[in-house]
């Protein structure tokens, strides 16, 4: 396989990562809060489309949103009912996100299919040019996490919700004599978070068969993925998402599918011993 | 991840304040001896009572139990791993493959599984207990899917999906009675040795450090260390454990090994509590018993298990253990004898009165603390800006200026918590410009914080003497003796008890504490480091005025008799006024004017930095 292919692979898997770990980075700037529900979030954004598509025959481009945004209701609704009341407890708040993700996948497993499943999508065309093969889902997935997190981006920069979300990250108390009102901003950026994971898991979902484990390798990476572009860091994030996602894609292709986890595991601690906030964290 | 300034308003995480215990309950006593006696006996006859399949689900319950205890020292310093399954795991795969592939005795396969688990604890916290926060949180979780998907995808090492079979039960041990006899043994000994090394200085400066990392570190814990031992010892024995079990099952396969190992040893912990050493054995008897008795599948346990933790946190924050434990306390009286009482011999006989007027037969003397062009930014804020000045032995020194004129960051950067981007500091000739906060207090300077200045949870003597063990040259045999056998500790502390008038609150939690009692503690604390020279910040602030009398009374006691040179940062003009020989009064992070409290509080420019100035 030619070095462009595997670059190529690297920022499709990279474009998943940034999906995720942004929300993952956004959530622990607001609540403080280590989001374990992410990866099962991901894997509610896969069933729903495949409940949606072969369920209830709707379209795969049509479910794919309904998907999302069910999941980040769904994540409004955690926010408001349990990981609020945790707001601000490092430790407290990880344990109960864990737990909760605990309990949503087992709950997954008893109510779900045991077999894996499996959805189409309309994108089943490869493009194929030079011996560089990339399939059309594949080029939808970068088309649409560039999409989603270039809108992120704008509403965090431009709009006043933004700016309060930016604000809250920085200092709580300040932001609240600003008239900024966390009890408020906690649950859009929640939800916020838990859409883009459970679009994560609508796009990929053609690509793989669906297990209720799904979800538990995304959440790894993003995961390594926030320890290297530094907690709470949005641009370093996305960086670190790309590198990641070429680095396992070089460790799959060079060496074994098995290893490339374990290498991004290796780059990250080495990245803690160098710099302990992080490669881009500014902190 | 944006920095929070050391002693400035941390978020309030504190539990609200208890009740003041009670005297001890004789009958709470006798409990507190035969409950776990009776159940010890009843375990004891278990063998002769039920059948092999209750005596397995009892074997796998200890196993878990003696996991839970162990893993509990790093919850206790607000630590959370979830590696703990994984560690033990490591055992069982290291005992699988030394004992069946290279025949390896048991006890040395044993003793090398509980060390290799320590060289992996060692290599991830290392790197990631270093740093603040969650990345420790992170980095273990990924370790062990690491881990675990290593051990699926080496067959050759670890037989992958088929595992490994045919591992020998341990020398003398032939059947299931034995092995209950066994595992029970080994849990036994866990619960206790951790129960010892609770009561150590070791085992309070664990939960200093889950109170308030800073103030820990400020009186002398090395927290990496200190993290550091919790996580390796809690490893030695998931490994030995590990071992133990992979020669009950004989089979080790990666499924008896997943992630949810380790998140119900977590679960374990949460649920019965950290606060006592046996309340990860109750979290672990509820979550192991209830479903193997209901014969529920794996994910119906699962979910128990995380409905448990969620409800405990939402309800009983600090665990069903330490909860019940706690209010029956509150009710009937004390469970177990406090530190007050079993450190009384150490009180002096005499209390000292302080001397509130005693002259000071000397004036300042030589040069103890010098501090030269002292520099720090926090991205474009020149925060601090080539400050310079002395402190002399003897002396007290004022250090005001504004909000936001760079005094608490000084503070923090002569006394390690933050590192300067430039300058010199040497305290008694010797340089702490690099030193880390746990070093500095051992060269005899002491800081007290504004906000976070007791830690909540401990008594009022344990605050004390933790300060005053924390900071002593005590080899490792001291780190580990009970705090209650810590003379030198203890007399330290009982002294500073006395001269500031809080002897009679030893046994009280801090938490509880009025306001003005707390701030006195959070200087206590910082005394029984024994200093020579003390930083104090804002020690009046939120004061009344009797408070504040008594606090300058005790100021003028410890210069008197101790010898201790003072810096304070402090609003209140009139305390400045009072105490000090001379002041500094610092704007916008630069050196405004030096003199007599006199000179410097009546000077126009000092006058207008404070009524006129945009920054306060």
């Amino acid at each position: 396989m030619t070095l462009v292919q595997v670059l190529i692979n690297g920022v499709v898997l990279g474009s998943t990562f940034a999906l995720m770990a942004v929300g993952l980075t956004l959530i622990f700037g607001i609540l403080r809060v280590i989001n374990f529900t992410h990866g099962v979030l991901f894997m509610l954004g896969a069933y729903a489309t495949w409940f949606l598509e072969t369920r209830a025959g709707i379209p795969y481009l049509v479910s794919v949103p309904l998907a999302a945004l069910a999941v980040g209701a769904f994540g409004v609704a955690l926010e408001l009912l349990v990981l609020r009341r945790f707001r601000g407890m490092l430790v407290e708040g990880a344990v109960v996100a864990l737990a909760l993700a605990v309990v949503i996948q087992n709950a997954a497993v008893l109510v779900l299919p045991s077999t894996p499943q499996t959805l189409t999508t309309p994108f089943d065309s490869t493009i194929s040019s030079h011996g560089v093969v990339l399939s059309s889902q594949r080029a939808f997935i970068v088309v649409a996490a560039f999409a989603l997190l270039t809108a992120l981006a704008l509403f965090i920069s431009r709009t006043r919700l933004g700016r309060a979300v930016r604000a809250l990250e920085q200092n709580v108390y300040a932001a609240r004599l600003q008239g900024v009102d966390p009890d408020r901003v906690a649950p859009l950026v929640f939800g916020i978070g838990a859409t883009l994971a459970g679009l994560a898991g609508a796009l990929i979902a053609p690509l793989q068969a669906l297990l209720p484990g799904a979800g538990d390798q995304p959440l790894l990476a993003s995961f390594v993925v926030v320890v290297l572009g530094g907690m709470g860091s949005v641009g370093g994030t996305l960086v670190a998402a790309l590198t990641i996602g070429i680095v396992q894609s070089g460790t799959t292709t060079y060496w074994t599918a098995p290893a490339a986890v374990a290498t991004s595991f290796v780059l990250a601690i080495v990245v803690l011993v160098v710099r302990p906030q992080g490669f881009f964290g500014n902190a | 991840m944006p920095d929070v300034a050391i002693g400035e308003g941390r978020e309030a995480t504190a539990a609200p304040a208890r009740a003041p215990r009670p005297g001890p309950s004789p009958a709470l006593r006798a409990t507190s001896v035969v409950l776990p006696l009776a159940l010890l006996g009843t375990l004891l006859a278990l063998p002769q009572l039920a059948g092999p399949f209750v005596l397995h689900i009892f074997i796998l319950t200890f196993f878990t139990a003696a996991l839970g205890v162990s893993y509990r020292p790093l919850l206790v310093a607000g630590q959370v791993s979830i590696v703990h399954g994984t560690l033990y795991a490591i055992g069982a795969y290291v005992l699988g493959i030394l004992a069946v592939k290279h025949g390896v005795a048991f006890v040395p396969a044993v003793i090398a599984a509980g060390l290799i688990a320590v060289v992996a604890s060692i290599l991830i916290g290392l790197p990631s207990l270093r740093t603040a926060g969650a990345y420790f949180f992170l980095v273990t979780f990924a370790f062990s899917v690491v881990v675990l998907s290593l051990i699926e995808n080496f067959p050759s090492l670890t037989g992958g999906f088929s595992g490994i079979s045919g591992i020998p039960y341990p020398p003398g041990i032939s059947n299931e009675t034995d092995f209950f006899y066994l595992v029970l043994a080994a849990a036994a000994v866990v619960l206790g040795v951790f129960v010892v090394l609770d009561r150590s200085r070791w085992g309070l400066e664990l939960r200093g450090l889950g109170g308030s990392p800073e103030l820990a570190e400020s009186v002398g814990v090395w927290r990496l260390a200190t993290l550091l031992a919790a996580f390796a010892v809690g490893a030695f024995f998931a490994g030995m454990l590990g071992a133990f079990y992979a020669s009950y099952i004989g089979f080790i396969a990666p499924q008896s090994f997943e992630l949810w190992l380790s998140v119900s040893i977590l679960t374990a912990a949460i649920v019965g509590g950290a606060r006592y050493a046996w309340g990860p054995a109750v979290g672990a008897a509820l979550i192991t018993l209830v479903p193997e008795t209901m014969q529920w599948q794996g994910a119906v346990s699962a979910i128990f298990g995380g409905v448990l933790v969620i409800a405990t946190l939402m309800l009983f924050r600090r665990g069903i253990a330490t909860e019940a434990t706690d209010w029956i306390g509150a009710r009937f009286g004390g469970w177990t004898r406090t530190l007050g009482e079993r450190a009384a011999a150490s009180r002096p006989a005499a209390p000292a009165v302080p001397h509130p007027e005693e002259p000071l037969d000397a004036g300042p003397g030589e040069v103890l603390l010098a501090v030269e062009g002292l520099d720090k930014s926090f991205g474009g804020v020149h925060a601090v800006d080539g400050v310079s000045f002395e402190v002399r032995s003897r002396e007290v020194l004022g250090l005001i200026g504004p909000n936001g004129s760079g005094k608490t960051t000084t503070f923090n950067l002569i006394s390690g918590f933050a590192r300067a981007d430039a300058g010199r500091v040497e305290l008694a000739g010797a340089s702490i410009a690099r030193a880390l906060p746990h070093r500095i207090v051992r060269h005899g300077l002491a800081r007290s914080f504004q906000a976070s200045a007791t830690f909540e949870e401990l008594t009022v003597l344990e605050n004390v003497a933790l300060a005053a063990a924390a900071r002593g040259r005590n080899p490792v045999t001291r780190l580990l003796l009970p705090l209650a056998r810590n003379r030198a500790a203890l007399r330290t502390a009982w002294e500073v008890l006395e001269l500031v008038g809080l002897a009679d609150r030893a046994d009280l939690e801090a938490g509880g504490l009025p306001y003005g009692e707390k701030k006195i503690l959070g200087l206590a604390i910082a005394l029984a480091t024994r200093p020579r020279l003390l930083c104090l910040d804002e020690p009046a602030t939120g004061m009344s005025d009797a408070e504040i009398a008594e606090l300058i009374k005790v100021l003028r006691t410890i210069r008197a008799r101790h010898e201790i040179a003072l810096v304070i940062i402090e609003h209140r003009l009139a305390v400045i006024r009072e105490l000090c020989d001379r002041v500094v009064a610092l704007r916008s992070g630069a050196l405004l004017m030096e003199g007599t409290p006199e000179e410097v509080l009546s000077h126009p420019e000092v006058i207008e930095a404070y009524l006129g100035g945009g920054d306060g």
